[in-house]
């Protein structure tokens, strides 16, 4: 008896988690898509006199490879900041343009991640709705892992690709003469140690799958 | 599987059905029927125990080795 109260205790976990998820994505759905969608319709023609923000990491100075920490700039001087040489720095620079296809453009990228978003999150629904119903170790699961781990990491490339690509783009069409700037490749390392990680989670979970059968099939 | 479960011929000269067996022993009908099915991929020694002492028999009765088939 105590087996099976514990039990739906830990079904009850994942089904909270679920419920958790199904909001994520609804709110995610309602939120990012069909409001994204209908203010790009609406936007395109009222806020063309105000313009569009547009938003490309740019660096500065040496190097052009930055993993994707906060520091805003490098600098070969310490402590004292009025001895500070700033060597070479890396942001995001934020401007507003009139160029219609660009605004177009970056909804389009904005609506690409928002579906792979989802993608991810539908793949952890479907575990959890597994976990939930008392079949945790469903032979499709590690599978939906393993996609969800090169889901974040395909992500996270093309993340890096776009943002670079953009900000090549966008510093070849405008002019700035106090700054030499450059586009630079920004890795995100957090996304891809999420990837690895989940990726290693989907080997694990196959071989607990295999361990799962065999134990079903002791009698 | 090189072991081959000769449940249905003990049960057979028993005159027993599987069902009965289940009872007695405490041990679910499906998992019964995997063993008797020659699907089991593992039997517990307390199985096997319970499975002799209903049965009357010894576990060379019940499990035969035929090499890899």
């Amino acid at each position: 008896m105590n087996a099976t109260v514990e039990g739906l205790q830990r079904r009850g976990l994942a089904r909270g988690l679920k419920i958790s998820l199904d909001v994520l994505f609804y709110l995610t759905l309602v939120v990012a898509v069909v409001m994204r969608v209908g203010a790009l319709g609406i936007s395109s023609f009222t806020d063309y006199e105000d313009g569009w923000e547009h938003n490309v990491p740019v660096a500065v100075g040496e190097g052009s490879f930055y993993a994707h920490l906060p520091v805003e700039a490098v600098h070969d001087a310490w402590p004292a900041l009025e001895y500070t040489r700033i060597s070479a720095a890396h942001g995001r620079l934020r401007f507003l343009h009139y160029s219609l296809p660009v605004h177009l453009g970056r909804s389009a990228i904005a609506l690409l991640f928002t579906g792979l978003f989802l993608w991810g999150l539908t793949l952890l629904r479907r575990i959890l709705a597994t976990t939930a119903g008392g079949r945790p170790f469903d032979p499709i699961n590690p599978r939906r892992l393993n996609a969800l781990g090169w889901l974040v990491l395909a992500s996270s490339a093309l993340a890096t690709l776009l943002d670079y690509m953009m900000s090549k783009w966008t510093l070849s069409r405008i002019e700035i003469t106090t700054v030499p700037l450059s586009p630079p490749m920004e890795i995100h390392t957090e996304w891809i140690l999420c990837g690895l990680l989940v990726l290693v989670l989907a080997a694990i979970w196959k071989e607990a799958v295999q361990m799962a059968e065999e134990q079903s099939l002791t009698v | 599987m090189a072991i081959h479960v000769n449940l249905d011929r003990v049960l057979l000269d028993r005159d027993m059905t599987l069902t009965e067996l289940a009872d007695r022993v405490g041990i679910a009908l499906p998992n019964l029927s995997i063993l008797k099915t020659n699907k089991a991929r593992a039997v517990r020694f307390s199985t096997l125990a319970a499975l002799c002492r209903e049965l009357g028999c010894q576990p060379g009765d019940l499990l035969e080795y035929r090499g890899e088939e």
